[in-house]
């Protein structure tokens, strides 16, 4: 039996799921973190987008899905990157090695790995809901009673092509549950200057399919609890647009100086939601579920877990130049002459 | 044998295929009712999978791919290649890329078709020939069928590969065009070009319109003035067969390459830098491009004046039989 921090009673989910619901959380900001760390090493190439304050919405999905079910993160998720995917083998592919997902030519943004559950990012933002919608086609055709999960941000939700997809959705009557992860702000344009309607969850229904919205998106018992409503629809063909409105600490990509936020708008987003993380180990102590110690001893495992990773990935090789062209990369049959 | 229309040639191919393979579904906006290409072969398969979708190309594509990933085999129609400029993003950008980003583990079986070129008198957004735009992408395979026989055979492999094909039909061919297509079933590889007629004095490179203006072309030139003319429809633009059309300017000494897409940036100045790269020394003379106009086209019958007729490569053939690389270096010094 669980408190929530607004002291309603909960009791869907049992010790060992609350306690996993946690883990996940707790091992993407302990992940972000080592990013921050190994990057200020120069131990990285590339662009990261962290994660940290959103780590309930894909610590939701995650723990909802069921075995045939398939997911697209968002762009800032290593929640589900973490949970689905291999640590070593992620780790290398963002370290950039030939042992990764990718073989170290995807990066940790572009991996991806549909044996496990973890669709393709798509990389122009709001794409993806059309790439997904038509992956939920595959399975329905198929019968394999999976359900397509598919985020992007409020940024992402902004172009049209998105509407094309909810649109095909609902048409088709398609088991997929879009999820629109609201942290506020576009690189650095507010939402406010993005949409003028205070919920985006209510352009939904303008093609027959339900929209919500989760005002407190850093509950993460009640982003499971709506994601657990939402698959259980998608699975008998009713597709749902979730809004799940969240904060984003950090700036848009590691190194962003978020000039663009004062300290005021950050008081006030604070305020708002406060930290997923703190609060849910409120939730954890408060009722008996873990202790400090107990607290301690998994923040200590898992960042054992992770470090090792990285020591690990640091050792291998990169592709070489030979591998990195070889044709056989970009297709799958080099019949003719494609050089 | 028996002789059929461009159109019902493709038309048997898609659904010859969907009967095979019951994951291959033809996806587009009219498909069903075939309003631009009449299909009878493919009524048995709507609505399930002869599928009309909602006016939105872009969906088209991206759903499509990603239905490509789930196991499907799709065949997305555009209906005009100028439409295809609302699904450019998904197609070189998701579909080119995906099977790189995934270490080249995952295959997107996935065909893009449109109809190409002039035909309809419809302006300058219904009438382009859009090959180039894409070749510069890795990761497609890009097919431009010229005759009934080949389209039949190409679109059967464009299903079966395993990569992302885009299939740009000749606009013009779809009833105009008629040639010897066998009952029985064939496919033809893709990256083989076609010899379509042996010569000796000049080969022609060309494909769609210009293929068929030059193959009449070739017959007048015999019959007027002796020049004996090779064409070579290279039937598909990436793979291309470099060795097909490099063997055949090894022997003439004189190339043409012709297409209805614009000169500038065509696929015709790709195909004149392979001959110079690696035949430079058997060129007798200087390689000729004949191609659309670097200018919109225009509706209505002023369509024609836009890309290459008969005249045109007749007129090309005619300078560079005239033409001698030796004599001019000689004149020079």
């Amino acid at each position: 039996m669980v408190v929530s921090k607004n002291g309603g009673l909960n009791l869907k989910y049992s010790n060992q799921e609350i306690v996993e619901m946690y883990e996940v959380m707790l091992k993407a900001r302990l992940y972000d973190n080592t990013i921050i760390r190994e990057s200020n090493k120069g131990k990285t190439a590339g662009m990261f987008h962290l994660g940290n304050g959103q780590e309930a919405t894909g610590a939701a999905i995650v723990t909802a899905m069921g075995p045939n079910d398939m997911m697209m993160p968002g762009h800032r998720m290593h929640t589900a990157n973490l949970y689905l995917m291999d640590l070593q083998k992620f780790t290398s592919e963002l370290v950039g090695t030939i042992e990764g997902y990718s073989k170290g030519v995807g990066a940790e943004f572009h991996c991806y790995s549909l044996e496990e559950g973890l669709f393709p990012i798509y990389s122009m933002l709001g794409g993806g809901f059309s790439h997904t919608a038509g992956y939920a086609f595959g399975m329905k055709k198929k019968n394999s009673g999976g359900v397509m999960i598919s985020v992007v941000g409020d940024g992402g939700f902004t172009p049209g092509y998105n509407y094309e997809a909810l649109n095909i959705a609902a048409l088709m009557k398609l088991p997929i549950v879009f999820v629109v992860e609201n942290n506020g702000w576009a690189v650095s344009t507010p939402v406010t200057k993005q949409a003028a309607v205070k919920d985006l969850s209510v352009r939904g229904p303008a093609f027959g399919i339900p929209g919500k919205t989760i005002e407190d998106g850093c509950d993460v018992l009640k982003v499971r609890e709506a994601m657990d409503e939402a698959i259980e629809k998608a699975r008998h063909f009713e597709p749902s647009l979730i809004e799940v409105k969240t904060r984003r600490i950090q700036g848009h990509y590691f190194g962003d100086q978020m000039k663009y936020r004062d300290g005021k708008v950050v008081e006030e987003e604070e305020k708002r939601h406060g930290d997923p993380i703190d609060r849910f180990e409120k939730v954890l102590l408060e009722n008996n579920i873990l202790n400090q110690t107990q607290i301690k001893a998994t923040r200590e495992r898992l960042q054992e877990e992770i470090d090792e990773a990285f020591n690990t990935a640091y050792k291998e090789r990169k592709i070489t130049r030979e591998e990195a062209r070889d044709l056989n990369m970009v297709y799958a049959n080099v019949e003719g002459d494609l050089a | 044998m028996r002789t059929i229309t461009y159109a019902k040639a493709l038309s048997e191919a898609m659904a010859e295929e969907m009967s095979r393979d019951e994951t291959v579904f033809l996806m587009g906006e009219d498909v069903a009712n075939g309003t631009f290409m009449n299909s009878p072969e493919l009524k048995k398969y709507v609505p399930d999978r002869v599928i009309d979708s909602p006016l939105a190309e872009n969906m088209i594509a991206t759903f499509g791919i990603g239905a490509a990933m789930a196991g499907q085999r799709p065949i997305l129609d555009f209906m005009f290649a100028d439409l295809i400029t609302l699904a450019y993003e998904p197609i070189v950008n998701v579909a080119a890329k995906q099977r790189y980003m995934s270490g080249g583990k995952e295959k997107i079986p996935v065909v893009f078709k449109a109809g190409q070129g002039i035909g309809l008198q419809i302006g300058s957004v219904h009438s382009q020939s859009v090959e180039s735009w894409f070749m510069n992408v890795p990761g497609l395979k890009i097919v431009v069928p010229s005759t009934p026989y080949d389209v039949k055979g190409l679109m059967k492999t464009a299903v079966r590969d395993d990569d992302p094909v885009l299939f740009l039909e000749a606009r013009l061919a779809y009833y105009q065009v008629k040639g010897e297509v066998p009952e029985e079933e064939y496919t033809i590889p893709f990256g083989q070009a076609r010899v379509a007629r042996e010569g000796t004095d000049v080969t022609i490179v060309a494909w769609q319109k210009p293929y068929h203006d030059s193959m009449a072309v070739a017959e007048e030139l015999m019959e007027e003035e002796g020049i004996s003319v090779e064409i070579i429809d290279p039937r598909t633009l990436v793979p291309l067969d470099k060795e097909t059309i490099l063997n055949s300017v090894k022997k003439t000494g004189r190339v043409i390459v012709a297409h209805e897409a614009p000169k500038r940036g065509g696929a015709g100045g790709e195909i004149s830098a392979i001959i110079a790269e690696e035949a430079m020394d058997y060129l007798k003379a200087p390689i000729k491009r004949v191609a659309g106009a670097n200018v919109p086209i225009p509706f209505g019958i002023t369509e024609f004046e836009m890309v290459p007729d008969k005249d045109e490569i007749k007129k090309a053939v005619l300078e560079i039989i005239n033409q001698n690389i030796e004599a001019r270096i000689t004149n020079q010094t």
